[in-house]
């Protein structure tokens, strides 16, 4: 499988994604400059972490109008896999491929910590193959994680179930301290509707090696592997 | 205080455009750009 990773000025965790996809899932990567529009060849598109563009007017605001991203909108559009990562999640709700959008934390301060995440739904490119329920540690690292979309929205998401992850205790249950940003339905990641196009703010490309001190993210990146081996891809 | 609440204000030059065109234009910059309709609202001032 050939994975893709965007790199944006600005991305910061471009060659994480690269490493994990390449060295720890053995599968080959290579890296697109934001301003190509190619996209030929890949199985699925990782858009990375970072602070695209500085991220000065608003979080992916700029980088959403980078060209690349015009090609990723029809890459999504024909069913293939779009995984987006903490920045690369509000590049892709800027971009309108996922809802939502990115509210302050709730205690303003930028957060740099392992949170817990409860898979909410399995069978999505970043989940297929877990179980609903199950438990990850991965590290957060954003000042604008706070998941917002007005409540009838919210409604649909959770009828839709494309709510993907969810912070929670590290037993899986729902606790306000535990929703560290103060998202929205403890919101951490979401899919389109169909389930092709994944953001999620934990960093699973961060914590996908014992030595990093989680290995659950590593999963994650298992999980995209499953879905695309297990699905037919767009020509 | 109950809430704070903080916002952007962005001043942009328009040259030789007229009054009814430059609201138009700003509308635009504002919606495609500056403001995400999500979570912003925006207002467009025009000054001649």
């Amino acid at each position: 499988l050939n994975v893709g990773v965007v790199v944006f000025p600005g991305s910061n965790c471009d060659h994480d994604a690269y490493h994990v996809v390449k060295h720890v899932c053995g599968q080959e990567a290579r890296f697109v400059w934001h301003k190509d529009r190619d996209l030929s060849g890949l199985d699925a598109v990782v858009l990375p972490g970072g602070f695209s563009y500085g991220d000065y007017l608003r979080t992916g605001a700029i980088a959403r109008f980078s060209p690349v991203m015009g090609a990723v909108g029809e890459f999504a559009a024909k069913g293939g896999a779009v995984l987006g990562i903490c920045n690369g999640f509000q590049i892709l709700q800027e971009a309108g491929l996922l809802p939502g959008a990115m509210l302050r934390n709730r205690g303003v301060k930028f957060l740099s910590q392992p949170v817990h995440v409860r898979v909410e739904r399995g069978q999505t490119i970043a989940t297929e193959g877990l179980r609903a329920g199950e438990v990850l540690t991965m590290p957060i690292a954003h000042g604008e994680g706070n998941f917002y979309a007005p409540e009838e929205e919210l409604d649909r998401l959770e009828r839709a179930g494309q709510v993907v992850f969810r912070y929670t205790t590290a037993d899986g249950r729902l606790d306000d301290a535990a929703n560290v940003n103060g998202s929205a339905h403890a919101i951490a990641g979401v899919c389109n509707e169909a389930g092709n196009v994944v953001g999620l703010m934990p960093h699973p490309e961060r914590a996908a090696e014992p030595l990093l001190g989680s290995a659950d993210g590593r999963r994650v990146f298992e999980a995209l592997v499953r879905s695309l081996q297990s699905r037919a891809m767009p020509a | 205080v109950a809430a704070v609440r903080q916002g952007k204000f962005f001043e942009v030059d328009l040259e030789g455009v007229p009054a009814d065109k430059a609201r138009e234009t700003a509308e635009e910059i504002a919606r495609r750009v500056l403001s995400n309709p999500v979570i912003e609202s925006f207002r467009v001032e025009v000054e001649p």
